[in-house]
């Protein structure tokens, strides 16, 4: 028995003293990370170009460009009547520390009613494979000459009276 | 009734003696104030008042309570209890970290004051003070410590142990020092912290070096087996910890993530702490590596420590595997969503954990061993507690997968059922091939070599009656025979048995 376990050891380099399935283990590991790494570099791609003519493809780039400090285009998704409360300025202001959230957001559930619709999403942050949180947010869109809009974003904040 | 007698004695001269220390050092450095500094006026009067209180209080109390404490030590049990070492133990390791704070503070003070910077006289006094109350008193507990054995030990340790912290943060403090003054962010003599960074690691050497190298007796190999263990499993934890920082920072950059673990800046700035962190513990790492290896333990200390490092290893790469498999999961799954960074950064946490983890596995485990290392303690530990791990793991998860899975199918689900259900997936597949790999490897271990004979040694009186046996090694009981056979009394005899059985 002892003998063919000593058989079974490989002797070669780092891997010495190594039986072929800790080798095996080890190879996998190292194939998992290459996939690992190669799927968050690629795999986001897989995702559908978000279309502007349904709300949650809205929500989607308006999203997009907080996160990716483009504020003027993630302004100009919101509703008439939302950017009259909010100056583009004020808008570019607080959506600055917003570029660098590190949540993951994903839409569940659209209801579109008529002229309005209401998006769902899943807001999980980070803390790990045991940790992290996540928690739902609505946001609220309403048609305008044919298009949606944003009407409460669920970022940033804005207030609900008219600025000064 | 007599525990409580002793908790309560006990809790009031721990702090009946802080009282007095408190008292002591305030009102030093009241009267000093009073003397040098031009300040005058109800403050320091009242300050006085307030620090001859205490002081007073604290010496009627402690006085009246180690009267009673002494007394009752003319009863053995009061005088061997473990709350009373425990309080003669930590008194003179409370002056002790009093007077090594004090000479820290004096350091940093009079660096600063050599690099320019103002400093009050009472930056100077007040340590200076605080040192000579903790070194008039600290004898004083002391001498009852170094008579008693096992008070001493515990005392010895525990401050050569808090002495290492203080050197070993001190120290990666200066290294953060430099490591800013290389990237041209503050230079060394101009940098704040340098002088509180010189202070705690000289400090923490001295305090370090006087414990563990000096006071430290070559009997205390059961207690320093401990304090070495304890020593070396930080170090691992912290050193493997710092590595997988640095990697995550560097890593989790080169994926495009811009602020990993929420930290903004130039990736060199963001691994300063963890490498000089790391770089201090590593050093800790190899020294009681050695350490271990010298101590009277032996080899299977050095067992235990090899497999510690494999144990902890094991555990980053398997919350480094499940985290990958959880991602990609998440990614093929996730509807339009949006948070590149997200997993961006999450896989660079989890590759950064295989990364640290498995070269520390590989270089501490191996899968086939001879029969005396098979049956050692320390991997059977490690393999049963891997097992458990990976077991318990595989458990919880498969019941939380179930219940998102019963979320979707009744559908009650808000949202975060099938992401909740490809990480529950990630987590107990893992724990799984953890499990099995574990069962594996302690399935096919050679079987146990044969006991070693064992032998019996037996005392008798004179009417043959036997007075005590001992078992053991066949060598030692040899040992034990000759220097009984000289000096036990002729009306006694040993007799020596050897047996195979045990």
């Amino acid at each position: 028995m002892q003998e063919r376990q000593t058989t079974q050891t490989l002797r070669a380099g780092l891997l010495r003293g190594f039986d072929r399935l800790t080798v095996g283990v080890v190879a996998g590991v190292l194939l998992l990370v290459c996939l690992g790494i190669g799927v968050v570099l690629i795999g986001p791609s897989r995702f559908q170009p978000a279309d502007e003519s349904t709300p949650q493809g809205v929500v989607t780039i308006y999203l997009q460009a907080v996160r990716s400090n483009q504020p003027e285009k993630a302004y100009n998704l919101l509703a008439s009547t939302t950017k009259a409360r909010i100056s583009l300025e004020d808008f570019t202001q607080q959506t600055n520390f917003l570029s660098e959230d590190r949540d993951r957001i994903e839409i569940v559930e659209t209801t579109t009613t008529g002229d309005n619709s209401r998006v769902i999403m899943r807001y999980s942050s980070g803390g790990g494979l045991f940790g992290g949180g996540s928690f739902n947010r609505t946001a609220l869109l309403a048609r305008e000459n044919g298009q949606w809009r944003i009407t409460l974003p669920t970022e940033p904040f804005i207030p609900t009276d008219r600025p000064r | 009734m007599l525990a409580i007698r002793r908790v309560y004695l006990y809790l009031v001269l721990t702090v009946s003696i802080i009282m007095v220390l408190a008292g002591a050092v305030g009102l030093a450095q009241q009267i000093v104030a009073l003397g040098l500094v031009d300040i005058s006026g109800e403050g320091i009067r009242r300050g006085i008042a307030e620090s001859s209180a205490v002081a007073l209080v604290g010496v009627l109390v402690w006085t009246a309570h180690w009267i009673i404490a002494l007394r009752l030590t003319a009863d053995p049990t009061e005088s061997e209890s473990a709350l009373r070492r425990l309080y003669l133990a930590g008194t003179a390791a409370l002056f002790m970290i009093v007077l090594g704070l004090a000479i820290a503070n004096l350091i940093a003070n009079s660096l600063d004051a050599l690099r320019g910077l103002t400093e009050p006289v009472t930056a100077f006094t007040d340590p200076i003070f605080a040192a000579i109350i903790a070194a008039v008193l600290w004898p004083m507990t002391l001498r009852v410590p170094l008579g008693e054995t096992t008070i001493r030990r515990l005392y010895v340790f525990g401050v050569a142990f808090w002495g290492l912290y203080l050197l070993t943060s001190g120290t990666a403090d200066l290294v953060r020092v430099i490591w800013d003054a290389i990237l041209g962010q503050a230079p060394i003599a101009g940098d704040p912290r340098t002088s509180g960074a010189v202070a705690r690691a000289l400090a923490g050497l001295a305090i370090w070096i006087v414990h563990w190298r000096y006071l430290a007796a070559p009997g205390d190999s059961t207690m320093k087996t401990v304090y070495l263990v304890a020593a070396f499993g930080l170090a691992v934890v912290v050193t493997l910890f710092q590595a997988s920082q640095v990697l995550f920072y560097g890593l989790s950059r080169l994926l495009g993530v811009t602020s990993p673990g929420g930290q903004v800046g130039p990736v060199t700035a963001l691994i300063a702490e963890p490498v000089s962190l790391g770089s201090i513990y590593a050093v800790s790492w190899w020294y009681h590596r050695r350490a271990l290896g010298r101590s009277v333990g032996g080899e299977g200390v050095r067992r235990f420590a090899r497999y510690l490092v494999a144990l902890v290893a094991l555990t980053l790469f398997a919350v480094g595997i499940g985290g990958i498999l959880w991602i990609v999961g998440d990614l093929l799954t996730a509807r339009a969503s949006v948070g590149e960074s997200f997993w961006r950064e999450q896989m660079s946490l989890f590759v950064t954990l295989i990364a640290v983890g498995v070269p520390a596995w590989l270089l501490s485990w191996r899968p086939v061993v001879e029969g005396t290392e098979a049956a050692s303690l320390s991997r059977r530990l490690y393999l049963y507690l891997g097992l458990l791990g990976g077991v318990l793991a595989a458990l919880g998860a498969a019941a939380v997968g179930l219940f998102q899975l019963f979320l979707l199918l009744v559908g009650a689900d808000r949202g975060g059922a099938l992401a909740d259900m490809v990480r529950a997936a990630a987590v107990a597949g893992t724990g799984g091939v953890v499990a099995a790999y574990q069962w594996w490897t302690i399935r096919r271990e050679p079987a146990a070599a044969p006991r070693t004979p064992e032998g019996r040694l037996t005392l008798t009186d004179g009417t043959g009656r036997r007075v005590r046996e001992a078992r053991g090694d066949p060598d030692q009981l040899a040992t034990l025979f000759d220097i009984l056979a000289r000096q036990v009394a002729p009306s006694a005899t040993i007799s020596g048995k050897e047996s195979a059985d045990g």
